[in-house]
This record gives structure tokens, sequence and C-alpha cells, in this order.
């Protein structure tokens, strides 16, 4: 077998207090025993089985007649061990003579001991409160456990070694009235074999990993239902449906589900009171959108009388929801509808004056900008223009304006300073400035770059804006204002 | 760590208006795994390192996880973990991995082979008790090759030893014996294959070397018929010590406070244990009806008022009448003779 089996001193009251597995296996070595470990058995083993089984007189070798347990078997041999070495040592007693006086005692309960246990099914747990006996239990160390130094943490703070065999007979009687308690559930057999149904309640009361859920409360729909007798169909509904358009079995609900007519189709059919000209996939979209919104509301408000959402969060909610739309399809709508009558200037900004910016309104300022820059929008800059009636007079509102002068293809002039005209614009883009640049890169109005991304560019800082006092210092002092600084 | 209550409520508002971002199905589908069910599945085991872990005790967390596979996470790094000292981290480990029992391994001069077990109750841990494991023999390693290697998943049988185990006026062993059966018995189930049953675990307790050791012993089970009765049914096993065997020695032990004990033991109302219903009032016949019986106080029929219709009050008013025609006649009568006794007194008629 697996572990090494220590030999045990055996007491004379070793009968009376536990099952002496050696000498009740006696009464079986006539019954083979060939079905030992699946696993495979060591050599050794091999040799003490033949040894025992050579003393048989060929007895059947069916595995499935378990006529001896291999412990009892292990047994034998230990004690077919012990008998070998107890001429040498001296020590052991014989209990052959008290053997018939076993055999007689031997009951069916024999196997489970004298020591009762009680259990807990639903945790396949056994609990023996008698004393453990200290005395069988340890053994002192005396350099006999060599092997023990190889295990992965070694014994070496322990003074006493466990008794294996003594902790092995006791579990294997634990073991044995578990067993037959469980055994004596009910059981049912069922197709991968005898099925044993354990307690539902917990006899060592182990806590939970997380306190019970909260019992679900009913929505508004649920208390009507009950309350009328209306039948949930939350059973009666199949989780498929069979599609006519595919022509399979389709899930009930959610994507690509049976039956969809809310799909969208190129081609829409006008039904009997529909208006032919409103735009049915707008209808869809908004019948969709209705639906949508309906859902999530009534599952809030389900929620909200539940516990789970503070109260008037949906009210809130729909508030600023329906607040969005209304702002959203106003601000779609001034780009669709409001578009500025023409001859208002779009870009120009409106000021103080010109009221509100959403108003479309010009104002005083916007207005006279206006007028002022239609003025002379014309060749002559609106010298030989006619003047309206009611029309303020023109000031000289074309100082501003440069009137640019008409540069014939054929004129000589333009004709020999084209190419270097344009030669310049060119380099100016290519070289990126040009002579001007370079004059003012000298004259030191170009900020010189830190980094690759600072090329030089005119920034508007110059010695005149450069401001020793920074944020309220560079306020000043307020100083009060005295006669004589008024002066 | 668990999000409080004005969160909860905060995020939910969000899920339901379609502004929280939702995750696919399959990690909503593993997020409604880990909330809390009625009927609780077993409980996954977390296996960590502490500050300073030496081979052996990865060793012993490997067995562990062997133990309780599949549902078991062993982590690799060490983390800067001292269980009796702050819980934060390990809460939080535990609450991400969905793990209420956990193990943390370490060892060091002072507390050679420690391993402190523990649960967790509501994200919080509940109890913890550190064990230094004073010898340990390997299944993996120390049985040698041909030893019988436990199936994922199956469900141990469980056994303590020793009177100990009851006594808890010094250190709390009943809540020890509870930590360890609920450390290894693995999933809960309502069923089990009886044939199914390999393996067993024993903790033997007992006063040693001037301590308290426990023992835990592994073996494996083979059933046999019973030798002596071959016609039972029931079968006898034959154990073999296969590992993973400890000894160790309870070092300190942090045991939750009674309120919140109870709490975490608290189960629903639906799996709590009904009482037998005694029936006194109800029999059945031999037809197989059910008859019932209502048992009332003595009533005053005389002082109830019953139900009133057009026959009881016509028959009401007609006594009524009858009376009043008998009280006028009495008056009539009585009036009459009056008249007769004035007339003869005074000779002449009263009306007169």
């Amino acid at each position: 077998m697996v572990a090494k089996k220590q030999k045990t001193k055996k007491s004379k009251n070793v009968e009376e207090e536990e099952v002496d597995y050696a000498a009740v296996a006696d009464q079986f070595a006539d019954l083979s025993d060939h079905d030992s470990v699946e696993e495979g058995d060591d050599d050794d083993d091999d040799d003490e089985n033949d040894e025992s089984a050579s003393g048989d007189s060929g007895d059947s070798n069916d595995e499935n007649e378990n006529s001896g347990s291999d412990d009892d078997k292990e047994d034998s041999e230990d004690h077919d061990d012990s008998e070998e070495h107890d001429d040498s040592e001296g020590d052991e007693e014989d209990d052959d003579g008290e053997e018939d006086n076993i055999a007689r005692k031997i009951t069916t309960n024999s196997f489970a001991g004298p020591e009762p246990c009680s259990f807990d099914m639903h945790n396949l747990l056994a609990i023996n409160s008698h004393q453990m006996d200290t005395s069988k239990m340890y053994i002192k160390k005396a350099g006999k456990y060599n092997d023990e130094e190889d295990i992965t943490i070694p014994p070496e703070s322990l003074e006493l070694a466990v008794n294996e065999k003594y902790l092995l007979e006791k579990a294997a009687s634990g073991c044995t009235q578990l067993i037959a308690a469980l055994w004596q559930l009910p059981i049912e057999s069922s197709d991968v074999g005898p099925m044993v149904s354990l307690p539902i309640h917990d006899g060592s009361k182990i806590p939970r990993q997380l306190p019970p859920p909260p019992p679900k409360k009913e929505t508004k729909w649920e208390k009507f239902a009950k309350l009328r007798g209306i039948s949930l169909n939350k059973e009666k509904r199949s989780q498929k449906v069979f599609d006519e358009a595919t022509g399979e079995w389709m899930y009930r609900h959610g994507y690509r589900k049976a039956n969809d007519d809310t799909k969208e189709w190129p081609i829409m059919e006008v039904k009997g009171n529909d208006d032919p000209y409103a735009d049915p996939w707008e209808k869809q979209r908004e019948e969709k959108r209705s639906r949508k919104d309906k859902n999530m509301e009534s599952r809030m408000r389900n929620e909200e009388r539940a516990g789970n959402l503070v109260k008037g969060t949906t009210n809130k909610l729909l508030k600023n929801r329906d607040k969005a739309r209304m702002a959203g399809k106003a601000g779609g709508d001034l780009d669709r509808y409001n578009v500025p009558p023409s001859g208002v200037p779009v870009d120009l900004k409106p000021t103080k004056g010109s009221g509100d910016i959403k108003s479309m309104k010009r104002g005083k300022a916007s207005i006279t900008n206006a007028l002022l820059a239609t003025q002379r929008s014309t060749a002559s800059l609106g010298n030989f223009d006619k003047m309206l009636e009611g029309e303020p007079e023109r000031k000289k509102n074309h100082i501003g304006a440069k009137k640019r002068k008409y540069e014939g293809s054929t004129d000589k002039a333009v004709i020999s300073t084209e190419a270097e005209r344009a030669m310049k614009v060119f380099k100016h883009v290519v070289d990126g400035g040009g002579a001007q640049k370079e004059k003012a890169r000298l004259k030191g109005r170009l900020a010189k770059g830190e980094t690759a991304y600072d090329y030089e560019f005119n920034d508007g800082l110059g010695p005149s804006t450069f401001q020793k006092k920074k944020g309220r210092a560079a306020a000043g002092k307020m100083k009060k204002m005295t006669k004589k600084r008024i002066k | 760590m668990a999000p409080t209550e004005q969160q909860r409520k905060a995020s939910r508002t969000k899920e339901l208006s379609g502004s929280k971002k939702v995750p696919n199905a399959r990690v909503q589908r593993y997020l409604k795994s880990t909330e809390s069910k009625l009927k609780e599945d077993g409980k996954n085991t977390l296996l960590l390192k502490g500050i300073k872990a030496s081979e052996a005790m990865s060793r012993v967390l490997q067995e562990l996880r062997a133990l309780q596979a599949p549902r078991v996470k062993l982590l690799n790094k060490k983390n800067q973990i001292v269980p009796f000292e702050d819980q934060q981290s390990l809460e939080f480990l535990s609450t991400k991995n969905d793990c209420a029992l956990f193990a943390v391994a370490s060892h060091n001069k002072k507390r050679p082979n420690n391993l402190v077990i523990g649960r967790t109750f509501d994200h919080q841990v509940l109890d913890m008790a550190e064990l230094g494991i004073l010898r340990f023999k390997s299944s993996l390693r120390d049985y040698g090759g041909q030893v019988f290697k436990k199936r994922i998943g199956t469900k141990p049988l469980l056994m303590f030893q020793g009177d100990l185990w009851q006594q808890y006026s010094t250190i709390d062993y009943p809540n020890l014996q509870n930590l360890l059966t609920d450390f290894y018995r693995g999933q809960v189930v309502d069923k089990i294959l009886a044939t199914g049953i390999d393996h067993m675990i024993v903790f033997t307790i007992a006063p040693a070397q001037g301590t308290v050791l426990i023992h835990q012993r592994t073996y494996h089970i083979q059933l046999k018929k019973n030798p002596k009765d071959l016609s039972s049914k029931v079968p006898v096993p034959l154990l073999q010590p296969c590992g993973p065997d400890f000894d160790f020695v309870l070092r300190r032990t942090m045991w939750a406070d009674s309120d919140l004990a109870k709490a975490a033991r608290r189960q629903p109302a639906e799996l709590r244990k009904k009482k037998t219903e005694k029936n006194k009032n109800k029999t059945t016949t031999i037809f197989g009806e059910t008859m019932g019986r209502l048992h009332l106080e003595k009533q005053n029929v005389e002082k109830m008022g019953g139900r009133k219709n057009k026959a009881l009050r016509r028959a009401e008013k007609a006594a009524a009448d009858q009376e009043s025609m008998a009280v006028e006649s009495e008056l009539d009568r009585e009036k009459e003779e009056m008249g007769r006794e004035f007339q003869r007194e005074f000779g002449f008629a009263e009306q007169d």
C-alpha cells in the first residue's frame, strides 16, 4: 500500500476499546480479495497479496464480489509481519487464543466501532466528541521517522510524532458510520447512479457570503393584475415564436425578433386613414421614440415605488429631458427656418444696443454699420450715388476704403512689374515672409522661439506693451483725488 | 468598499435613463452571478501570499488550490497584507475576485509557516484564524507517484474528532470548527451521487506539548461490500492516506462580534426551518373530504341583530298593528266603563 504502516504494540485491552482489524481480518483470510487499489499496487504489496492468496483454495476472483476490505488485508499483512517479528522481539503477544472470542463478539456494526458520532448530513460532517487518547495518539520520536524529513514542511518543532495508524482506525470507524448514515437518507436512482437527497437545513449554521436579497416589490401592473385576477402570462408565453417572413423559429423579444414590424423598409405601404403626404419613416421613428420613452418612464416609476431610486427622480428627469428636447428643436429650427433676412450682414457682431443675440434684431449700431458699408460699396465708393429720401448724410466714410486701381493686362507698367510682383508673392509663400520678415526680425519685433514649435511670428508684444506689475498690482494704488491732483 | 445607498440609487437612475454605458451581455451575466442569491452556492476561495512567503508556503497554497478547484483563485504576487492589522486590502481583493473565503500564507521568523484562513460576509471580514503549520505532507509531492489524485470538484466527507472541539472557554474551538467546515466543504448540494464519495478529511484535536495541536488528515475512500453482511446495500469504506496532511497550532483568531455573526447566519424566510403544522381542526373523512371545524366563543343570540327582509318587516308591521289595535280597544273599553260609571254617579252622560 501507499503509506508505510507503523507497527504498534497491541495491548491486551485492544478488543474492548476498539476493533482489532487484524483479528477481524483473520476471519476473512480465506476470502480472496483481488480488488486492490485501482491505480495499482506497489510491488511489495503484490508479493504479500500473492502470498496470502496462495494459501487460498482457489476461490473465484470476481471483482464484483468484494468479500473483504483491503484494510483488513493490510492489517492481515501487518499481522503476518508482526508475527514474523514477534519471535525475535518477544514483545508482541499472540492473539490466537482470544480470536475466537472476538469472532463471537462481531456484529454487523463492529466496523463502526464503539464511539458513535453525531452527524450533519447537509455538510457530510461527522463529529466524534469523545476524548482523544493522547497516550495512543502520540509516540515519542526516536529517529524512526527519517522519511518525514523529505516532506514539504518537516516536523522539526514537534517532539511527538502522530500515530498515523491510530488516526486511520478512528477515521475509518467514523467514516463507516457516516456512510451508513448517508445510506439511510432517501435515495433515488438516476441514470448516473444512486443519488442521495441531503437534508436542506444546515446543521452547522455556516454563515452566508452575502445578505439575502430583498424581496422583489410588485410593479403597478402586477399589483393590479393580482387584484383583478388577471394572469401575468409569465409561464404561458414561449421564448420562441415562428416567424413567417424567414420561416424559422426566432426569439419573441430582443434583437432580430420574430415578426418585427418596426423595421424600416425602403417602400412603406400607405394604409387606410394615413395621409399619403406624411413621412412614414419619420412617423415610425416618432413612434419608436415614444415607446422607448414610455418604457423608460414606467420602469423608473416602478423602481421609485419600490424604493430603488430617490423619490422624484423620474419627474426631474422627464422635465430635464423635455427641456433639452425643446432647446434642441429650437436650435435646429434656427438653422432651418430662422435664416437671417437678406441684407443684414451676419458677421457683424451684435453689440450692446443690438439686443439679444438670438433675437435677430439688428439694433441701432449694427444698422448704422450696415448702412455705412453699403454706402461705400460701389466702384466710386459712393461719391456719385443718388441720395435717397431720409438717408443720413454720407460722412467721409471712404477714408478707410482704398479704391483699387484698374490694372489692364496690356499696360506697359503692369507688364514690366507683373513678373516681379508675382515672384514676390511666390517668395513670400515659399520662404515664409521675405524681406519684410527679415526687417521685422532684425528690428526685434518677432518672438524668438524656445521650442521647435515657436517659429518666428509677431505676437504683438513689444516693449511698449510690457507690464512690470501684474495682477492686482497692475491696477495700481487707488490714490485720493485731491483738488491738486485733479488740476 | 461597497457602494453606498445613495451611490447605488444614482447608478441605477443612470442605468435606467440610458446615460450610463451598460457593459456587454457576457459581463452583465457575470455581474448578475455575483449578486446575492436566495439560496447560496459554495463559496470561492482566494489564496494569497503575504509580505514574505517561503517556497514551502507556496506549496501549501498550491495544495489548497488542488483541494478546492475549481472554486479557487491563487494569486501569484506577494501582497503587503497583514490580515490582523488591516483588513481593507483583503476586503477589496476578495470583493473584486468574488471570493468569500481567503487564505493568506506568509513566513517570517516570529511566525513561521503561517496561514491565515478567514471568511467574509457582505464584503467585510467576518472571521479569521491564524494557523501555524508544524508539519505538512503534500499529496502532490510527498506521497509518491501512485497516490490517488483527487478529482476536481468532488465533495469531501468531513470529520472532527476530539472533545476539545466543543470547548469555547479560552479559545473558541466550535467557531474554528465552523470555519474549517466552511473552508473545506466545497459546493453546497441537495443531492449527491452516493458512489461519488472519494475522500475524507479528518480534523483531530488533542492537547500535546503544552499546547493544543490540530491534525488534519485526508484519506482516499473506496467503498466495499460489507463482509459480514453481504446482503446489505450499505457499503463499508476502505481508507488510505493520500494527503494533504497538516499538523497545526492555532495562533491568533479574530471572530466576528455576536451581532454580525447572527446577521451573517440569518437565512431568508423561504429557507428557514418550518415548524410542523398542527392541524387539530382538520379531519379527512374516508371519502377523502377534508372537513374543518371552527371553534367560536359563546354568542349572545338574543342581543344580536339579524338581516331584515320584506317578509320580516311585514310580520313586524302586522304585529305592531295588532298591538296598537289591542291597545286601542283596551282604551275604548276603559273609556266606555268610565262613561257608565259617570252616568251612574251623576245621572247623565259625560258628553253633555
